[in-house]
């Protein structure tokens, strides 16, 4: 009960901030039309190319634009608090609260990542279903599966900052140590936006993008994101959200 | 001061000097993954891409050195600390600049210098193109300097869009890394008149790739980059002024 109450003041904090909201909304859905186009042009040259077909790629450029925030890959959220506290000294103040830390920072950062699905995540869909002619799911099955697989992405998301220092340690401990020995928090916030870009399936860079449309061989073995392989023990999903929307 | 200070922790400022520097490398690297499975996108080869990606990474890298800092202004405000600047006999532009100066992002300007250098190779050099590059840059830096000043301006009326400046400067660049011809003419357009973010790289690169306009826009803009950032500079001035203007302190 305590952590629902924790979620949603983070839900409410987030969302006093109208006019920020709606300004990330235009930021996404403007990469979304750039990356959309730069992705139409390859796919006009090789139809096929790695298998998919131009809506598929356009697909995956929108939703990996509607999940950038949520998933907030590239730091935000409850960990940058977490690291900022632990500078400042009201980490102190956490460890006091007879709950767990990171329970506590969990929840809160659940109650973020659902702001920004509905409004962060939805808009730019939007956006881009009126412009771009999208892939949809195919039933209410495989419709279902993309929220499975956004789940253990959050869940992760712990866990893929500090895999890139490849310590699999408890991933916010780590971070923590990490920042406690740097003091300077961006510092590791750094590397994790290094390894995470071409890592991770969330399209930020091209080279997150599009590996999967026939790179070189020896990438495609490393793309798989780390929620990817961890999905895929849990034997539930896909290795991306392109082939869960579009029933493959 | 601020170089000091960033140096103070040798450890997180060469992480973040290598890491930044190697985030806007894995773009290139991007559309080099992209090139083996095509040989031309949008009618350019790979290394005509990478004359437009430096050229514009330069332009960026370089003014976001000098006045990156500037997307910070709405914090400024909330803050109150733009108060204090404002009592100080230097002009407020340049202590924003200065403040949180970051030496680091200078990694980012010598990725985009070697990939341009390394396209540049096979540019067919003549006095009139050496010039005309120059010019590129030098115009790259003032107009993404301006798009820095003039969306940041915005902060002073609502502070929390920052995110809205990020369209113009980071799309600005992001969309100046393809050739302009995968778009629709349309959006090419408004990028040469309405913003003119194409004289970034688009047109210089055109003349020092000897090739003529895809969209059949005339040939003088190719030169016209200059004009394009004086303009810019003249439009981001009066936006800074009316922005400064409206800021009214947060009082106590």
């Amino acid at each position: 009960m305590l952590h629902v109450a924790v979620a949603t003041r983070a839900f409410r904090r987030y969302s006093t901030y109208r006019a920020a909201t709606l300004a990330g909304i235009f930021t996404n859905s403007v990469f979304g039309v750039i990356y959309s186009y730069a992705y139409l042009a390859l796919w006009d040259q090789r139809p096929h190319a790695g298998g998919y077909n131009a809506s598929d790629a356009v697909t995956y450029v929108w939703l990996g634009q509607a999940l950038l925030m949520t998933v907030a890959l590239w730091g935000g959220g409850s960990t940058d608090d977490l690291a900022d506290r632990i500078r400042s000294g009201d980490i102190a103040i956490d460890l006091y609260r007879p709950v767990g830390l990171l329970g506590w920072y969990l929840a809160a950062d659940l109650g973020r990542a659902a702001y920004h699905l509905l409004t962060r995540g939805l808009g730019p869909t939007l956006i881009g279903a009126l412009l771009f002619d999208l892939v949809w799911p195919e039933g209410p099955v495989s419709g279902m599966v993309l929220p499975l697989v956004l789940f253990p992405r959050l869940a992760a998301r712990r866990r893929a900052r500090p895999a890139v220092g490849v310590v699999p340690a408890d991933p916010c401990r780590h971070l923590a140590g990490a920042s406690r020995r740097l003091v300077d928090p961006r510092c590791p916030r750094c590397a994790g936006a290094v390894g995470s870009r071409p890592a991770d399936g969330v399209p930020g860079s091209p080279a997150g993008r599009d590996p999967q449309a026939g790179g070189p061989g020896w990438l495609t073995w490393r793309v798989p994101s780390v929620t990817t392989r961890r999905s895929r023990r849990c034997g539930c999903a896909p290795p991306s959200p392109i082939p869960c929307r579009s029933g493959r | 001061m601020w170089v000091r200070a960033s140096l103070a922790y040798p450890l997180s400022f060469w992480t973040m000097t290598v890491g930044g520097g190697l985030i806007t490398f894995l773009d290139f690297v991007g559309l080099w993954i992209m090139f083996h499975t095509i040989d031309s996108l949008g009618g350019f080869g790979l290394r005509e891409i990478g004359l437009l990606y430096g050229a514009t990474g330069l332009g960026i890298g370089i003014a976001d050195l000098l006045i990156g800092s500037v997307e910070r202004i709405g914090q400024h405000v909330r803050q109150g600390t733009l108060d204090a600047m404002m009592t100080r006999p230097v002009s407020l532009l340049v202590q924003v600049c200065a403040d949180d100066f970051q030496p680091r992002r200078v990694s980012r300007i010598l990725q985009a210098a070697a990939v341009f250098a390394w396209a540049g190779w096979y540019v067919e050099w003549s006095p009139l193109r050496v010039l005309v590059a120059t010019q590129m840059v030098a115009a790259g830096v003032v107009i993404f300097f301006c798009l820095f000043v003039a969306f940041s301006c915005l902060q002073f009326w609502t502070s929390d869009v920052s995110q809205f400046a990020n369209a113009f400067t980071y799309g600005g660049n992001t969309i100046t890394q393809y050739p302009l011809t995968v778009f629709p003419k349309e959006l090419v357009k408004s990028l040469t008149f309405v913003i003119p973010i194409a004289f970034v790289n688009w047109y210089p690169c055109l003349y020092l790739l000897g090739r003529d306009d895809p969209f059949g826009l005339p040939g003088w803009l190719q030169f016209a980059s200059p004009l394009a950032a004086i303009v810019l500079a003249g439009m981001a001035s009066l936006v800074w002024r009316a922005g400064v203007r409206h800021y009214s302190s947060t009082g106590s």
